[in-house]
């Protein structure tokens, strides 16, 4: 946002995002962001718009960012060059009729038509006709949704009829499979492709949220909405986090590429991976960026605003609901309770002498916006072709000091050139930059603080604004939440990625080519910490004054600066020919070395005066050093080869390999080979099927299998190297890194333990059996998969078998297995009635992971041993107590036949008794439910067209997945603290006053015990499952009709409305079914994560 | 056309390596034996490392964390010296195993491998290092024996350099050592501190071990034994060996042994009392509060060191009064009435405890909130903030709540003696949280209803509870922007003077006790007041020698809040008698307004917070993980 506005001034109160979005909605003309706006507003001489274009791109980059100026100069000049080479021809024109058809011969109304190379065009009418002024010897393009584009050309001035035939069938779609690509037709391995305007029907500022639902067996769990966090969970089938490869380099990062530059994205969920070696075993996702294509030059706006409302969010009880809770706890003591709260205190809340505090009214607000714009150029001549493309997001946060927000820009340059008639260059570059701004507390924090604030404590001491209270603890989510009381956390990051290669045809050989790639990216990591010391004051009623206390103290700033440099060298042979038009070779050849490298260093001094910066700090304390964790070189080195082989198209064979070496081990177990072998027969090709009038709807039919072996290196290294880490690890709050002496802090050494030089990769074993039906030319098309995959030498340590007394550890070895099995499928249906054209999509996968081989130690007894025995049992399997119910009377308790305790109350939970034996106890522990990702996920997704209209609606969903909350979540009053607002849903006496232990105590029902009674984490009643299906997005789009444009340049103008996240069916309560809990995937929050959010969002986009 | 080519392939040339590439890339961060022992800074760097790793109670030791979590709390709230809001009944319950053989095994690496490099050092080096690997091991071993009895004596490394992990698991058998009995794991402890005085230097750097840590350790851990051999009537054997418990026979050499032990030390080391008068109590009292404070004080003889920011602990914010918190917690230990009452110079009914009524059962009217304490004993003063105490230049503000009904004719007790019911509501004002209200008194001036420092009534408030709050170790001069977690420095003194002298004391009233000589009794008197002299209280005589409780309470009352108390009533076997479903008492102050003076209210604990010792806790629980990897090994009685 600084690039287009002034600095920011904490002064006036908002925020540039703020400030950006009222602009633009209080000058409806200017929807796109003014620096941007100068190319829709300015000249219209297309050479004009394109220095104008540059000129724009230039600007954007200028302010401040000498960094990124530097990087992008030369491709701008290059680009500016590319651009002013282009020229538009201009030739005499005559009036072409014709109409349009589809395959049944019926007149198609709505069918788009342009001159080829130009900006003119026109629409079909309701009979099908249309007129326009074309030349001969130019060519006319008809498209329509659902139907293949289909180009005419001009050869004189009679009339033309033009018959479209439905575009549906995929057989001849090119699919991204690793270092090669195929057509769909001949695939024989599990790989799910879908399109960058497939992706981009979802808006979210993160690409991962858009793919949800869209790919079998891409399980997708979006873990927070917070700004600049790009917290997910995904993986392929749940074999485990996927290697990322960008333009067919492995890279780090998929969340912030921009949707926008995508051209496709490809799943390699099978041994088809086994290509990338120690890395492949999780699968694979391929991100394929745009290309430039010939043709003039097409620039493309994009810009969508929306509000983030947070979807689900739990609020606290008022002050007379927790003095009601808070009297409940204290009356329920079996050796006497007391009521804590006298009537007094409660008359002065209700008589408004004193007010209750609503801590989620200080801390946060509602709704915050947020916003995505990209700005895209393409074309080319014969010879050379670009794509570049200017994006950046804004996003705000919801707490109300504004403190929490984040911008990105990015830009990428992909651009190629025809040196000679056999030597091609090609150079992508691109880079983005993202800054996230947030108090020196992180949110999740804040709202853990807000939600335990309780609502007798008031915000400011004394109610007076000058004081903030000093809160019986630490934890006061208005001054966390606000950067100019407690200080801010800034991230800055940096990825810079690019790749040069040349390709040469051997003239001599047809279809033989080698190509060299070289690559070199760099990701920049440089944070910034304020810790500012905050007063908080007691206010003395007594004496009227104010006591002052100190939080955060000292004042402390640090840095921290990493660095990921890394590159990659790649030469291949290909070579692909088809002798006869029978036997379809493709073979390839390759090496590839790469080097990925970290380092990091961080200083901290502490602050005397409120400065933030190093240079303030003082020396006394000051600290410098690095994390020896991101501190490393990793290389690998690897020989590839793939050889493909089809007869006929009918019967398809391939074969892959990589012999793929890591640094990571020692030196006699750093090389390995990774086989792949794919077999496919498309029976549909065969002539019995061909000449079978009652076969041959189905138009392809083909059965395909695939085994290979992966690797898998993420989790090992120098564990094959002894001796100690230094220093050793520690912390202030635990066991220090080392000791005092004679008042001097010495380091220690931490030993390593027993070093396993044997130790390597563990290894995945893959099959894949699928088939693939399209029926009806396409009208139907689907695809189902069965997958097994077995893994060995998975990583564990014998620890369980050393005993103690030994004093040290077995290192890690490769002694583990399991197995991940499972099913996907995907229907996809494409039709069009009438105007109304739609295509209807289905995905479904489900998957498990079952421990094989596990080692561990006899237990005590058979039942602990089964207990604690892992092995040949599901990996998530979650032991707990089932539930029984409550109890709903004294009597009930009475009668129970089990054991009760006399502290029990009606109310209370009532635990399985598993086993019978008449006291419930570590021993009725049994499977309950499942932890992790869910093991069911599914899509449906209609997309359309009307006239002028387009619509898309993705319902997503996911089942066999549960949530456990812990702390405030599952206890009201946890720690002293406040209570969520569910908790008043609960069993109580009628009287508040009333003992629970008397047996004449009216009790009210209620879905949670009695305050004081929680439930047991490991149970039924503190688990729930968080299956659910949402409307996960839903467009609507209105393309205005081309003759509005008229001249003034513009090709097309589409607006939009979309919203994400809609709507959600779920029987979980009071959270959102993806929000991280104890028993999901990933929580280091404890529940408090930032909520998962609602977008309300409409956009432009505009190709000129 | 032909040189892009040749161009080409030279590139390609360049590219394509002949051979597998050479995969060695050495790790950045990992150093080796040869770094470590060939200089005095390497040999520093893994003594920091095993001496940060010891096992003492100190500023960091929660009973059911650990020794190294961080915590809020109070570990004296498990022996009925103080309650604590977060802290309630309980045993050790962490069980500490797994990393006292981790450390043991570094000592047993360091003391087998520094040989090798001992031309790099000095003899002297030598030998003193090796001292201090070998009182680090007998540390651990008696932070192990006092836990479970016997447990496996390991003194080498037993996994061989070099060896390869099938070695290793093809030898798992024999590393499943068996305990030993409890009379040889006291004897190993005793041969190793043998070892320590013979090579540790006469003095080391403050935080390191001297001669005298050994032979006052000595004292310690042979006191231990020789009451276990006394008082423990647990038994478990296994096979020939006592696992749990040594031969009563035993007793008198092992109280020997811990008597000769800490003669050494006679005339080393002697207790502080800089600032101490023989006339002034408040003096007297200062002196104690000082002697924790003070590095340079004559009685340290092993000591651990923080340091700020590396190596820091949250005493001072975990037990500041309220009203001089920094945020955070405060006054987690509160020392309950039961604790108080053990000191001299406070009004006590005839059966000891305290007085708070007169005889027509009306309370005891006082002008000042100081008035009852006003007499106390100096080294209570010098242990415990009474209300009204001055610290940091504040009077400690604890006040239960202002009564507001008559006190003509005297004030009834608020709630039976002995009830464990509620206060009444009515005539009384208290104040649920630190926001209170100021009540207005009859003469117009405004009083808080709970005192700047509590008790507020509701638990969520980090306020005093017992009318008492702790003053032992804490920090009069650290600015209270630094009362806050890891911000703490002053030492933990692990064994000082006093110890050693308690140690003598006991040790020798036990060997008077058993027909040993009376020259016994007599170092006990003379041990007894010298500390009685130093705390301000009336010098013992003969006569009143009359069993070893007296040592006994002089040893809690000196020793207090250091957490010995908890082994000590473990070693004497008495803690499930003390507690058995005990409720601890408490003293809360009120002011009534309409009299204008004070009262105290002796009650019990209002939560009703109910001690129960379990028998069985004497020995604690083998990890059950410990057991399950050595199946041999037997595990204690009742778990």
């Amino acid at each position: 946002m600084r690039f287009f506005l002034p600095r920011y001034s904490k002064k006036n109160g908002q925020k540039p995002l703020k400030i950006f979005l009222s602009y633009c909605f209080a000058n409806p003309a200017k929807v796109s962001p003014p620096g941007a706006s100068q190319n829709i507003s300015g000249s219209r001489e297309p050479d004009g718009l394109l220095t104008s274009a540059v000129n724009n791109i230039k600007k954007l980059l200028h302010p401040g960012h000498n960094r990124f100026k530097k990087l992008f100069a030369a491709q701008l000049t290059l680009l500016t060059g590319i651009f002013l080479s282009l020229s538009v021809f201009a030739q005499g024109t005559a009036a072409i009729h014709g109409t349009v058809n589809d395959e049944t011969g019926a007149a198609l109304p709505g069918v788009s038509i342009k001159i080829k190379g130009t900006t003119t065009g026109t629409v079909s009418d309701v009979s099908g006709h249309f007129t326009l002024n074309a030349a001969i010897g130019q060519t006319l393009s008809f498209s329509f949704i659902g139907y293949k584009t289909t180009e005419v050309a001009i050869q004189n001035l009679t009339p033309i009829t033009v018959k479209l035939t439905p575009s549906s069938s995929s057989l001849n779609e090119v699919v991204v499979v690793g270092y090669t690509t195929q057509k769909k037709g001949s695939l024989t391995s599990a790989v799910s492709q879908i399109s960058g305007s497939e992706i981009t029907t979802t808006k979210n500022e993160n690409i991962v949220n858009t793919l949800t639902g869209k790919v079998p067996g891409l399980r997708v769990v979006q873990n927070t909405s917070e700004p600049g966090s790009f917290n997910n969970s995904f993986d392929i089938r749940g074999m485990g986090s996927p290697l990322i490869v960008v333009d067919g380099i492995p890279r780090p990062d998929l969340a912030r590429i921009d949707p926008n530059d995508v051209e496709s994205i490809s799943v390699l969920k099978d041994a088809s991976a086994a290509v990338y070696g120690v890395r492949a075993a999780n699968g694979v996702i391929l991100v394929t960026t745009k290309k430039g294509k010939k043709g003039k030059m097409e620039l493309n706006y994009t810009g969508t605003f929306g509000w983030q409302v947070p979807s689900k969010f739990p609020s606290s009880v008022n002050a007379v609901d927790y003095m009601t809770l808070v009297n409940e706890q204290s009356m329920h003591n079996a050796n006497g309770g007391h009521l804590t709260y006298t009537d007094a205190d409660f008359e002065a809340y209700q008589n408004g002498t004193k007010q209750s505090t609503d801590w989620h009214a200080a801390t946060v607000n509602k709704s915050a916006p947020q916003m995505e714009q990209n700005l895209s150029a393409s074309g080319g001549s014969d010879n050379s072709t670009y794509f570049v493309s200017l994006g950046m997001t804004g996003q705000d946060g919801i707490l109300k000091s504004n403190d929490l927000d984040y911008k990105k820009y990015n830009l990428r340059s992909n651009l190629s050139t025809r040196v000679t008639k056999n030597l091609k260059f090609d150079l992508n570059v691109s880079g983005t930059m993202e800054e996230k701004n947030q108090p020196y507390q992180s949110p999740y924090w804040i709202f853990r603080s807000m939600w335990y604030q309780p609502p007798t404590n008031p915000v400011y001491a004394n109610n007076n604004p000058l004081y903030l209270n000093n809160l019986p603890n630490p934890l006061h989510p208005v001054a966390q939440a606000d950067a100019d009381v407690s200080g801010y956390q800034q991230y800055n990051n940096k990825w810079f990625q690019s790749a040069a290669s040349l390709t040469y045809d051997i003239p001599f050989v047809k279809g033989l080519n080698v190509k060299a790639l070289y690559s070199f990216d760099d990701v920049i990591n440089d944070n910034k910490k304020y810790n500012k010391a905050y007063y908080l004051y007691t206010y003395n009623g007594a004496t009227d004054t104010y006591a002052p206390s100190l939080n955060q103290s000292p004042s402390t700033i640090r840095r921290e600066y990493y660095e990921y440099p890394t590159d990659l060298a790649r030469f291949s042979i290909n070579y692909d020919h088809s002798f006869g038009g029978v036997h379809n070779v493709s073979a390839l050849l390759l090496y590839e070395e790469s080097t990925r490298n970290a380092d990091n260093f961080y200083a901290q001094r502490e602050l005397s005066i409120p400065v933030d910066q190093l240079f303030a700090g003082n020396s006394l304390n000051q600290q410098g050093n690095m994390s020896t964790g991101q501190l490393y070189t990793y290389k690998n080195a690897a020989y590839v080869g793939d050889l493909s082989y089809d007869y006929k198209s009918k019967y398809l064979a391939k074969f892959a390999f990589r012999y793929d070496g890591s640094s990571r081990f020692g030196t006699d177990k750093q090389w390995g080979f990774f086989p792949d072998v794919e077999l496919g027969w498309r029976i549909s090709e065969e002539n019995f099927w061909k000449n079978s009038s009652t076969l041959s709807f189905i138009n392809n039919l083909k059965i395909r299998g695939s085994y290979g072996i992966t690797g898998d290196d993420s989790a090992s290294a120098y564990q094959f190297e002894g001796g100690y880490s230094y220093p050793a690890s520690g912390s202030a709050t635990g066991q220090p890194p080392g000791a005092v002496f004679d008042g001097t802090f010495i380091n220690g050494v931490q030993n390593k333990g027993i070093p396993n030089p044997n130790i390597t990769w563990y290894t995945s074993k893959t099959f894949d059996g699928g088939i693939d039906i399209e029926g009806w030319n396409g009208l139907i098309d689907v695809t189902f998969d069965y997958f097994i995959r077995n893994r060995s030498g998975l990583l564990a340590t014998q620890l369980l078998t050393l005993p103690d007394v030994v004093g040290a550890s077995l290192p890690q070895q490769n002694l583990n297995g399991d197995r991940t099995q499972g099913f996907d499928f995907e229907i996809t249906h494409r039709n069009h009635i009438g105007k109304l054209a739609y295509n209807v999509r289905a995905t479904f996968g489900m998957t498990n992971t079952m421990n094989t081989t596990q080692v561990q130690a006899q237990a005590g007894n058979s039942y602990l041993n089964w207990l604690n025995g892992t092995a040949n049992r599901n990996n998530n399997v979650y032991f707990g107590y089932g539930s029984s119910g409550q109890y709903q009377s004294y009597k009930d308790i009475e009668n129970s036949d089990q054991f009760t305790s006399r502290s029990v109350v009606v109310g209370d939970y009532k635990y399985e008794d598993w086993n019978g034996d008449g006291q419930v106890d570590v021993s009725d522990s049994h499977p309950i439910a499942t932890t992790g990702l869910p093991l069911i996920t599914y899509g449906f997704n209609l997309g359309g067209s009307y006239q002028n209209f387009d619509f898309n609606f993705l319902f997503q969903g996911a089942a066999m997945v549960n949530a456990s909350y812990l702390e405030q979540l599952s206890t009201p009053l946890w720690a002293g603290g406040n209570a969520l607002s569910q908790f008043l849903d609960r069993w109580h006496p009628a009287d508040p006053k009333a003992d629970p232990y008397s047996p004449s105590t009216v009790w009210v029902p209620g879905y949670y015990s009695y305050t004081g009674t929680v439930a047991y984490t490991n149970t039924l009643e503190n688990l729930h499952s968080a299956a659910y299906l949402r409307l996960k997005s839903a467009e609507i789009g209105y393309s205005l009709p081309e003759k509005w444009m008229g001249r003034t340049g513009i090709r097309g103008v589409r607006i939009f409305a979309n919203g994400y996240n809609l709507l959600t069916f779920t029987n979980l309560k009071y959270l959102d079914p993806e929000h991280p809990s104890a028993v999901s995937a990933v929580d280091q929050q404890y529940g408090y994560a930032y909520p998962l959010d609602k977008i309300y969002s409409f956009g432009v986009n505009v190709k000129f | 056309m032909k040189r892009k080519i040749y161009l080409l392939l030279l590139v390609i040339g360049t590219i394509v390596p002949a051979c597998k590439k050479n995969l060695d890339v050495p790790p950045p961060n990992i150093v080796q034996d040869k770094d470590i022992f060939t200089s005095t800074s390497g040999i520093m760097a893994y003594l920091a490392r095993i001496y940060s790793e010891i096992p003492m109670e100190d500023f960091k030791w929660s009973p059911t964390t650990g020794f190294k979590n961080f915590f809020y709390g109070s570990p004296a709230a498990i022996t009925g010296e103080a309650i604590s809001r977060d802290q309630q009944n309980s045993t050790e319950t962490f069980g500490y195993w797994a990393d006292a053989y981790s450390l043991i095994r570094e000592c047993n690496y360091f003391s087998e491998t520094l040989p090798n490099y001992a031309s790099n050092f000095s003899d002297t080096q030598v030998k003193n290092w090796l001292g201090e690997a070998r009182f680090i091991r007998a540390f651990t071993y008696f932070a192990l024996a006092k836990r479970y009895g016997g447990v496996p004596l390991i003194d080498k490394v037993l996994t061989k350099p070099g060896a390869s992990i099938d070695d290793i698991t093809a030898s798992i058998e024999e590393y499943k050592v068996p305990r030993s009995s409890e009379q040889a794991t006291y004897d190993f402890i005793a041969a190793d501190l043998d070892y320590a005085f013979a090579n540790l230097p006469e003095t080391n750097q403050k935080g390191r071990a001297s001669k005298y840590a050994a032979a006052a350790l000595k004292s310690r851990a042979m006191l231990f034994a020789g009451s276990i051999a006394k008082y423990n009537n647990i038994n478990l054997t296994s096979g020939a060996d006592r696992l749990c418990g040594i031969p009563a026979a035993k007793a008198t050499d092992y109280f020997k042994a811990a008597y000769d032990a800490a003669s050494l030390l006679d005339g080393k080391f002697s207790l502080y009392k800089n600032s101490w008068s023989p006339t002034d109590k408040a003096a007297q009292a200062q002196n104690f509060a000082n002697l924790f404070l003070d590095p340079s004080s004559s009685e340290n003889i092993f000591i651990r060191q923080y340091h700020y920011p590396d190596a820091a602990h949250w005493y001072d914010a975990n037990q500041i009064p309220h009203q001089l918190w920094n945020g955070g917690y405060s006054a987690e230990t509160n020392p309950t009435l039961d604790f108080v009452e053990m000191f001299e110079g406070l009004p006590k009914n005839a059966d000891g405890t305290f007085k708070t009524t007169d005889a027509s059962g009306h309370y005891l009217l006082y002008n000042n909130v100081t008035d009852v304490f006003a007499n106390a004993e100096p080294r209570l003063k010098g242990t415990v903030i009474c209300p009204g105490d001055v610290f940091k230049g504040q009077a400690i503000d604890i006040r239960r709540g202002i009564y507001t009904g008559s006190s003509a004719g005297g004030i009834d007790k608020l709630v039976p003696e002995g009830s464990t019911s509620p206060y009444p509501t009515t005539d009384l004002v208290t104040s649920a949280t630190d926001a209170q209200t100021a009540y207005t008194l009859p003469d117009g001036s405004k009083m808080n209803p709970a005192g700047l420092s509590g008790d507020f009534t509701s638990s969520g408030v980090a306020g005093c509870i017992s009318g008492f709050t702790i003053r032992k170790y804490l920090d009069p001069n650290l600015p209270t922007a630094n009362v806050t977690t890891n911000h703490s420095e002053q030492s933990w003194i692990e064994i000082r003077y006093a110890e050693v002298l308690l140690n003598q004391a006991e040790a020798g009233y036990e060997l008077f006790s058993a027909g040993q000589g009376a020259t016994y009794e007599t170092t006990a008197l003379t041990d007894l007041n010298l500390i009685r002299e130093r705390a301000g209280a009336t010098p013992a005589t003969l006569g009143d020698m009359t069993s070893v409780d007296i040592i006994r309470t002089e040893r809690r009352k000196e020793l207090a809040f250091e957490n010995k108390t908890w082994w000590d009533m473990k070693r004497w076997r008495i803690s499930d008698k003390e507690q058995n479903s005990r409720i601890y008492r408490i003293l809360n102050p009120f002011y009534s307004a309409t009299a204008g003076k004070y009262f105290f209210d002796d009650r019990y604990d209002e939560r009703n917070s109910r001690y129960t010792f379990d028998p069985r806790w004497y020995y604690e629980q083998i990890p059950a993980s410990a057991i399950a990897k050595s199946t041999n090994l037997v595990q204690n009685p009742g778990y």
